[in-house]
């Protein structure tokens, strides 16, 4: 179980992240929403542990993350938002090498790099620069590069970005399955229908304030709103978007 | 349309900017702060040259003629510096050229002209070559075409035709670069172009540091034509209407070089922009990677553990696949293969006096500054960054305590600095030199290195090109330059200490065994930091920690892995006493291991060299002595300064075919025993007496004495004057001599190095060395023996000479000669004794100084028609023979001189007390 006990980040004396509390329990997938920055990925980075929060206290399986970061890290996996991998090495060497930084044995790793890569279509284009890789071809190196070690925590920052729809289709089934196979998962996505459909629960974020936290069907009941974009929409947006998209069009022909 | 003018000036910034990549600064850094840091580097360097040459002219007392062709040094000098600056840009700028990528895809959206694109490149390019040039010249420029200029208008002319020079000069480099880039962009594809082009990079390094170490100094005789600095040397003399033969041919080339060089490469380069920018957009700015299974296997078989294969693989790949690290560590190779050739440039030009297929200093040194500058430059790309975003994967991935990366990156530096080095160099020089010295130096080498590899990885917390670099942290870089400097500037030295070591084992033993014992501290050192309990890894490079007091963090890519670690030092807390423990330890190892090492020498001596002579016991103490033939008087031989009686072996057997002959050891020499107290020349003449005595050899005697001996007979014979028939005097020291008189290469090495007053504590520590196996570490054999000197009875007078007890004699009589020479003067004169004084004569003076060769010869004849000749008047009944044929080691160079006058006086001394006949020759 993954726990959010009033977290706050503060940059500068300004809080992004504001008394965030929330849990993620095994075995669920929760969905993590809100606008450009609303402190999302602020949020997972924290959790990965990859900064400090500023107050409140992270636990997971009822432990503070900081007590023993090796061991948090040995059971983390992070696919972050931007897709920044060593541009010079492939896609094989990328894997190989973050296999080999987590210990995993040579003969086991060969094995789950090599099912990795086929299973993602990336087998033609192992050897290629990740330079020369599309978007979505770094996602998926993202994905495997996160899930290689068979994590128990799972933080997926935008997963489906770049990604076909045949991957997209592939990754949804994949975080319902790790999460009904005893992992954390806790995602975060603009894709709304996506996250309707996966999660079992919810957070919302807005200007880094928790606005939702709660089930899809206990959302629903609460605010009267058939779909996870009307709630979205109820609580996170601000702009009349008829409005933005009228003046936009009125910006460009001028 | 766009305007094209305001066009040109967005893209001129933006590329000027790109031409500093601006991956390798921190968050923190700052583009202008690291181009002002850069710039002062060339303003200082102006400075120096400017302080260093224009005093010359400004003070010099030479002739205008010889003034003007030192200028004409100078000039080549500052012209070849600035086309090294210009060749460094070319090199710098190399990939920052032509466009790359990210210009196609975003320019190439936007509708910009191509030729507005390549006037601002060629633009932001200027700037930056002209720039270096104006700061590079920036005190010499301004100075130094004015110091042989006569009245304003040849001042101002002077002026404008130096910097139009220097101008030509680094323009014309820089566009050689471009010329050799835009030929190659032309042949190949763009993806081969990418391969070969880092190449063509390290070439171009090379060229250039090598041209500029390896150039002769320009002379007015047949300068090497191939030389660009001379030929705008010639080009200068041109402008400035020096009509001569060899500044036309060399302004001829200069001009042919600029007016084909120039435009070729603005042509290539503009053809190859068209070529090239929609191919490139296609193909990857990395080059395609291969299948590396040699690298990964060796990878395995050097680094077992996958963290360390992991690291080891990243820093490989990096390394071959970035063009900026590549270049970087090109420019460390090229310093350091450049430097190898100007040490050995006396075997390039044929010169060397020692042979290549043996030791020698400029290859020895060869092999050690290619070693520091692989450890130096892999150590320094360590620090730059590459792609920093990514940096986040270690961060995640950062499931080890500290120590086995900090063990990884140790193993990276050992496999992609140290061991390519090591291997290259084994091969060489086991090519080259014979197995033991090639395979001794290897070992120097090793050990060499991993020393440096441990100091240069001390308290350096990073995995290889994942943390940001603050330019303003120069703190290592400064430390690499300043021993850098010193390792310069003390090669010839410490190769030569090598070399000196090789010429025997227990030297090589002791300098492995230093070197061995630095390795282990510094290893110790390493590990000892690594397992900190505090340690962690770094990925930020800040400013130190009073900044973050104020808690004024940047964007937080900070962690528990603290963007700024707190320095940590596993010595702090631990007292001076602590810390100089070490180094007590190993001092007090290497004097057990020399005392061990004295004494099992001079037990091997006394196996090879037994006693000659008989030992005599004078009283709770023995000395040596040997005599044979038969007669009276007897001849009693007495040597000079740290010399054993057998020193007399040429002389004592002729004088015994005649009469009684006895050499003997003073106390401590030879095979005497030392003698406490002092050892003035009473002490030493009441010492002969009672030997003679005990050894039942009575009087009369003649004294046959050499050198400071001289002093001793002359006391002997005044405190037993009855029992002395004569004295032969050869080359004896004197009392009349004024040391404020003595030439310089005559003095004493040590005496001019230790003052007086130092000279009992030194020698105090000297004798505790000497006991402790120095001198026979540091002795160099016995040598060539003296002519009719047989080789063994060499050995054997110096095996007897390197006993600690004779040094410890040596030092006691030399510390008391002056008390000995207080004595002489008090005796005055020696009456009627028969007295001969043999003087040699032969020329000391140096060749090559003709001002000492005269003050040696001054010195000389007064020493031999004056103070000499004073010896013989000390008796009434004395003589002087100069020996023109011999210099002071007449025992050996003149023994029949010797022996004819001792000859003599033991005949005038048999007249006088009706002594037995004496055979005929």
């Amino acid at each position: 179980m993954l726990e959010l006990r009033d977290v706050t980040k503060l940059y500068a004396g300004i809080p992004v992240v504001s008394e965030v509390s929330f849990v993620a329990q095994t075995g669920e997938v929760t969905g993590y929403l809100g606008p450009n920055g609303s402190g999302k990925s602020t949020t997972l980075k924290m959790i990965a542990g990859l900064i400090e929060p500023s107050e409140g206290q992270i636990l997971f399986n009822g432990l503070p993350i900081g007590r023993n970061r090796i061991a948090h890290k040995q059971r983390l996996g992070y696919v972050p938002e931007e897709p920044h991998l060593y541009p010079h090495l492939t896609g094989a060497e990328y894997l190989e090498m973050v296999g080999q930084l987590r210990g995993i044995p040579g003969g086991q790793l060969v094995h789950k790099t090599t099912g990795f890569l086929r299973l993602l279509g990336l087998h033609a284009d192992r050897d290629v620069p990740i330079s020369s890789y599309s978007k979505g071809m770094r996602q998926k190196i993202l994905l495997a590069a996160a899930l290689l070690h068979n994590p128990d925590l799972v933080l997926l920052d935008e997963p489906f970005s770049g990604l076909d729809v045949n991957s997209a289709l592939v990754l949804r089934g994949l975080i319902r399955e790790l999460a009904a196979r005893g992992k954390v998962v806790l995602f975060s996505s603009h894709e709304l229908d996506t996250v309707e459909r996966v999660s079992s629960r919810i957070v919302i974020l807005h200007k880094g304030r928790v606005v939702a936290n709660d089930s899809i069907q206990q959302l629903r009941a609460l605010m009267s709103l058939p779909t996870l974009e009307d709630i979205f929409s109820q609580l996170a947006v601000e702009q009349n978007t008829e409005a933005v998209t009228q003046e936009m069009v009125e910006l460009i022909e001028s | 349309m766009q305007d094209e003018r305001h066009q040109f000036r967005i893209l001129y910034r933006d590329f000027l900017s790109r031409l500093v990549d601006l991956e390798l600064i921190a968050a923190v850094g700052d583009v202008r702060g690291l181009i002002v840091r850069f710039g002062s580097m060339l303003a200082a360097l102006s400075f120096v040259l400017a302080y260093m040459i224009l005093p010359r002219y400004a003070t010099s007392i030479w002739s205008h003629d010889r003034l003007v062709v030192s200028a004409r040094g100078d000039e080549e000098f500052l012209i070849s510096t600035t086309i090294v600056v210009a060749g460094l840009c070319s090199v710098m700028t190399w990939n920052a050229v032509f466009p790359d990528r990210l210009d196609g895809l975003i320019l190439g959206l936007i509708p910009v002209r191509a030729r507005t694109m390549i006037l601002a490149r060629i633009a932001a390019i200027a700037t930056v070559l002209g720039t270096a040039i104006l700061v590079l010249n920036s005190f010499t420029g301004l100075s130094f075409p004015f110091v042989l200029a006569a009245g304003l208008r040849d001042a101002l002319f002077a002026f404008g035709t130096w910097w139009l020079v220097v101008a030509a000069a680094g323009i014309f480099t820089f566009c050689r670069g471009l010329a050799v880039q835009g030929v190659a962009a032309q042949l190949f594809s763009w993806r081969a172009f990418l391969r070969i082009s880092g190449f063509l990079q390290l070439a171009a390094l090379f060229t250039v540091l090598a041209l500029f170490f390896l150039a002769p100094p320009f002379n007015t005789g047949h300068p090497p034509a191939f030389i660009p600095s001379f030929w705008f040397v010639g080009l200068l003399h041109e402008l400035r209407g020096d009509r001569s033969q060899l500044f036309g041919s060399l302004a001829a080339r200069a001009m042919i070089g600029l007016s084909t060089i120039v435009p070729l490469s603005i042509i290539l380069y503009i053809l190859s922009w068209s070529r090239n920018v929609r191919r490139m957009v296609e193909s990857p700015d990395i080059l395609p990677a291969k299948h590396a299974r040699i690298a990964s296997s060796f990878a395995k078989m050097l680094s077992p553990a996958p963290l360390e294969r992991a690291i080891l693989l990243f820093t490989a790949r990096t390394i071959a696949r970035s063009r900026q690290h590549r270049m970087i560590l090109a420019i460390y190779g090229g310093y350091g293969f450049a430097l190898s050739l100007a040490f050995s440039r006396s075997f390039l030009e044929g010169t060397a006096t020692a042979s290549w297929n043996k030791p020698n200093v400029s290859l020895l040194i060869a092999g050690l500054l290619l070693l520091s500058c692989a450890v130096a430059g892999v150590r320094a790309i360590f620090s730059l960054p590459f792609a920093m975003p990514s940096n986040w994967i270690f961060r995640i991935t950062a499931v080890h305590r500290p120590a086995p990366y900090f063990a990884a990156v140790r193993k990276s530096l050992f496999a992609l600095a140290a061991l390519p080095v090591w291997i290259a160099a084994a091969v060489w020089y086991l090519a080259i030199w014979p197995g033991r010295p090639a395979l001794e130096h290897m070992l120097v080498l090793v050990l060499a290195g991993i020393v440096m590899m441990e100091r240069s990885l001390y308290q350096f917390r990073k995995i290889p090109f994942t943390c940001s670099w603050l330019p303003g942290s120069t703190h290592w870089k400064m430390k690499a330059g300043a021993w850098g400097l010193a390792f310069l500037a003390l090669a010839n030295g410490i190769a030569g200490i090598e070399l000196w070591s090789m010429e025997k084992s227990a030297r090589m033993v002791v300098l492995t065994g230093v070197l061995g014992a630095a390795a282990i501290h510094a290893r110790r050192r390493t590990r000892q930091f690594a397992t900190e309990p505090d340690n962690r890894l770094q990925f930020e490079d800040l400013p130190p920690a009073d900044i973050f007091a104020l808690d004024l963090r940047q964007d937080g890519t900070s962690s528990d892995d603290q963007a700024y670690v707190e320095a940590i030092d596993p010595h702090r807390g631990r007292s001076f006493a602590a810390r100089l423990r070490p180094l007590a330890v190993a001092a007090l190892l290497l004097l057990a291991t020399g005392v061990v090492y004295e004494q099992a020498g001079e037990w091997r001596d006394r196996r090879n060299f037994p006693q000659i002579g008989h030992s005599v016991d004078i009283g709770g103490r023995s000395l040596n002595i040997f005599c044979s033939g038969a007669g009276s008087p007897v001849v009693v031989f007495e040597t000079g300064f740290n010399q054993p009686g057998y020193t007399w072996l040429l002389v004592q057997p002729e004088v015994a075919k005649w009469t009684r002959a006895c050499w003997y050891d003073r106390a401590g020499f030879g095979w005497s025993d030392p003698a406490p107290g002092p050892r003035t020349g009473t002490d030493i003449a009441d010492d002969l007496h009672k030997l003679l005595r005990a050894a039942g050899i009575p009087p009369p005697y003649v004294l046959v004495a050499h050198s400071f001996g001289g002093f001793d007979a002359r006391v002997f014979a005044a405190r037993y004057r009855s029992e002395v028939a004569g004295l032969v005097l050869a080359e004896s020291a004197d009392e009349f001599e004024d040391p404020d008189q003595i030439p310089k290469s005559m003095q004493s090495r040590l005496g001019q190095l230790v003052p007086p007053w130092i000279r009992r504590p030194a020698a105090a520590v000297a004798k505790f060395l000497v006991h402790a196996g120095l001198a026979r570490l540091m002795d160099d054999g016995a040598g060539p023996p003296p002519p009719h000197v047989a080789e063994h009875d060499a050995e054997v007078i110096h095996a007897v000479q390197l006993q600690p007890r004779s040094f410890d004699m040596y030092i006691r009589e030399g510390l008391d000669r002056d008390q000995t020479i207080t004595q002489v003067r008090a005796i005055r004169d020696l009456g009627t004794l028969l007295l001969a004084v043999l003087t040699g004569a032969r020329s000391v003076a140096p060749q090559n100084d003709q001002e000492e060769a005269l003050e040696v010869a001054a010195y000389m004849r007064v020493r031999i028609y004056e103070r000499q000749a004073n010896l013989a008047r000390l008796s009434t009944r004395g003589r002087q023979v100069v020996l023109e044929n011999s210099g002071h080691a007449i025992p050996y160079e003149a023994p029949g001189a010797v022996v004819d006058s001792a000859r003599e006086v033991v005949e005038e001394a048999r007249s006088a007390a009706d002594g037995a006949p004496i055979p005929t020759k």
